[in-house]
């Protein structure tokens, strides 16, 4: 089996209902959808980059559409999130409710919401069935009101829940504003939101946005030692899965379980290993891990016309991740991420904290009930750290 | 670590929606680009922009090579316009001058600096080699010398993309 290895896509989170979606050990997607189905009306999404943060809110939303119109709204997929303003904010979330509405779920809008809508330009000129009297001056504030109320009316599930990504990229100008558009829909529309990075690791004592609201971390899993088996696991699963085979292709173990000669039920040579290597190396991130490997079969390819990375490209494609931790520290951040690693990080100056966490410099982990911050593998090599410093 | 030709075709192939290329001065930016340009898919054309702005207009099959008048203020439209480039089919390729004010953005810059991890290329860094050594890696990979090479490849035949950048190596390697 030939790997096609631009599968990987790092760079891609999934769609609701993605068939390649491998729930995560700690489940948050899952988690964000059960506490929402049970009342809980705003819940706020924090963590580091390339977490898979994106990916758990979309299955959030493909969770909760039989008690839902769950509506996913990617803002950075429509808008500059360093300029977006509170009406394009308003705009993009409208226009993709009357687009699940109409397209997905066949809800029958009126003809006077459809005119108030095609005058915005926020749906297509085929969902028109001919003129009214409607209101066609409506602020973008109302206009987002009445589609709500109106599809919430006509839904089976009688309840909306809006899933915003995107808005960790706002500045925290930016961010203020948009957020208060968003609290500016009705209290009966449930919110999840993908908080700002100042939101899901500064001191938490500020209201984001709305009262009620919960924070829930996206965590990247553990992926070193015994107790990093499970990270390792779902890692495997999300590989297969992007490549379309089995992750037990990529499991060492089946690897030295394998009779002599079976080549087409395990990957070749050392890969499995190969595999296991970048995965301990991501820290648990899945973007990084896909990165590692997306860049290390493409050195395979171009090196030797190779299907399969050797040590060598997979060693590179490391080299490379390394190099782009160095460029990101600030000088000072060295000391302080000796220092901050293995504590709760109370000691660290707020903003470089909230930076390197952002960055996934340093990652949370829980022990037991404490989050403990650890020091990312591939910027423990960098800084010359414990054991990853020869690797 | 990969050598100079390795690490950009790679990253400019791999399927990074934006990648970002390193160099030591302004006198030097023109060379950069022409390096990147040449190692392009064939079946990509090319465009050379000075915004983010600009780059947006740009066709998702159209290796854009965007060399910014504000560096860090591309940075910052990048970090918040990231996913707007999401489906591009050749890159957007950033040119900085390292050590610059883009290239300090990128510290404040989490959503772009992860997009972008394992594709910031430093030509010039990477190419402080041993050249001994990479002509034995030439040679064990490609079972042919770089002069070899050439002449069995660069007659101008129609060649794939992997070849376009063992082509570039040789180049560098011959003697």
């Amino acid at each position: 089996m030939v790997p096609d290895w631009k599968l990987l896509a790092p760079h891609r989170p999934l769609d609701p209902g993605a068939a390649a979606y491998i729930r995560p050990p700690d489940g948050t997607g899952e988690r964000v959808a059960k506490w929402i189905a049970a009342g809980g009306s705003t819940v706020l999404l924090g963590g580091p980059v390339g977490v898979g943060k994106s990916t758990e809110l979309a299955h959030a939303a493909s969770q909760l559409q039989a008690t839902h119109v769950a509506c996913l709204v990617p803002l950075d997929r429509f808008a500059n999130m360093r300029k977006i303003t509170a009406d394009e904010a308003r705009s993009v979330i409208t226009a993709r409710v009357a687009d699940l509405a109409l397209r997905v779920l066949g809800i029958d809008l009126s003809d006077d919401l459809r005119e108030v809508l095609r005058a915005r330009n926020l749906v297509d000129a085929r969902w028109m069935r001919g003129t009214t009297w409607a209101l066609r001056e409506a602020s973008p504030e109302i206009v987002l009101d009445l589609t709500l109320r109106e599809v919430a009316r006509l839904s089976r599930q009688r309840r909306i829940c809006l899933l915003v990504d995107g808005l960790e990229k706002c500045p925290e100008a930016v961010g203020r504003e948009v957020f208060d558009a968003i609290a500016g829909a009705p209290d009966d529309v449930d919110l999840a939101v993908v908080v700002p990075w100042y939101a899901a690791f500064g001191p938490g004592s500020d209201q984001v946005v709305r009262s009620g609201e919960k924070l829930f971390s996206v965590r990247p899993p553990a992926v070193s030692g015994a107790e990093g088996r499970v990270g390792r696991d779902f890692l495997r699963g999300v590989l297969g899965r992007r490549l379309g085979m089995a992750p037990e292709f990529f499991d060492a173990t089946t690897l030295i379980d394998a009779p002599p000669g079976v080549t087409d039920v395990v990957a070749p040579g050392p890969v499995a290993l190969l595999v296991e290597r970048a995965s301990e190396q991501s820290g648990g991130c899945v973007r990084t891990f896909l990165q590692i490997l997306a860049d290390a079969g493409s050195y395979a390819r171009l090196r030797r016309d190779a299907d399969w990375p050797d040590e060598a490209d997979i060693e590179d494609a490391l080299a490379d991740q390394r190099d782009s931790f160095r460029r990101i520290l600030l000088p000072g951040d060295r000391d302080a991420i000796l220092e901050a690693d293995g504590t709760s990080g109370m000691e660290l100056a707020l903003d470089r904290k909230i930076r390197l966490m952002a960055h996934g410099v340093l990652l949370e982990r829980l022990h037991g009930r404490d989050a403990v911050l650890e020091a990312h593998p591939l910027a423990r090599a960098v800084l010359g750290m414990g054991e990853a410093a020869n690797e | 670590m990969s050598d100079p030709a390795e690490a950009l075709w790679n990253a400019i192939h791999c399927g990074a929606p934006v990648v970002v290329v390193l160099y030591a001065d302004l006198g030097l930016a023109e060379a950069a680009v022409a390096e990147v340009d040449s190692l392009g898919d064939p079946a990509w054309s090319s465009r050379r922009v000075s915004s983010v702005a600009e780059a947006l207009t740009r066709h998702a099959n159209e290796l854009v090579l965007l060399v910014p008048t504000n560096e860090a203020e591309s940075i910052a439209d990048l970090e918040g316009g990231r996913d707007l480039f999401v489906d591009r089919v050749a890159p957007v390729v950033l040119f900085l001058v390292r050590g610059g004010d883009g290239e300090r953005a990128l510290r404040e810059a989490p959503s772009l600096a992860s997009w972008i991890r394992g594709s910031i290329v430093d030509p010039e860094e990477l190419s402080r080699i041993d050249a001994v050594a990479e002509r034995e890696k030439f040679l064990r990979q490609t079972a042919m010398t770089p002069e070899a090479w050439l002449e069995a490849h660069g007659g101008g035949e129609l060649i794939s993309t992997e070849d376009l950048g063992r082509t570039y190596r040789a180049r560098l390697l011959e003697r």
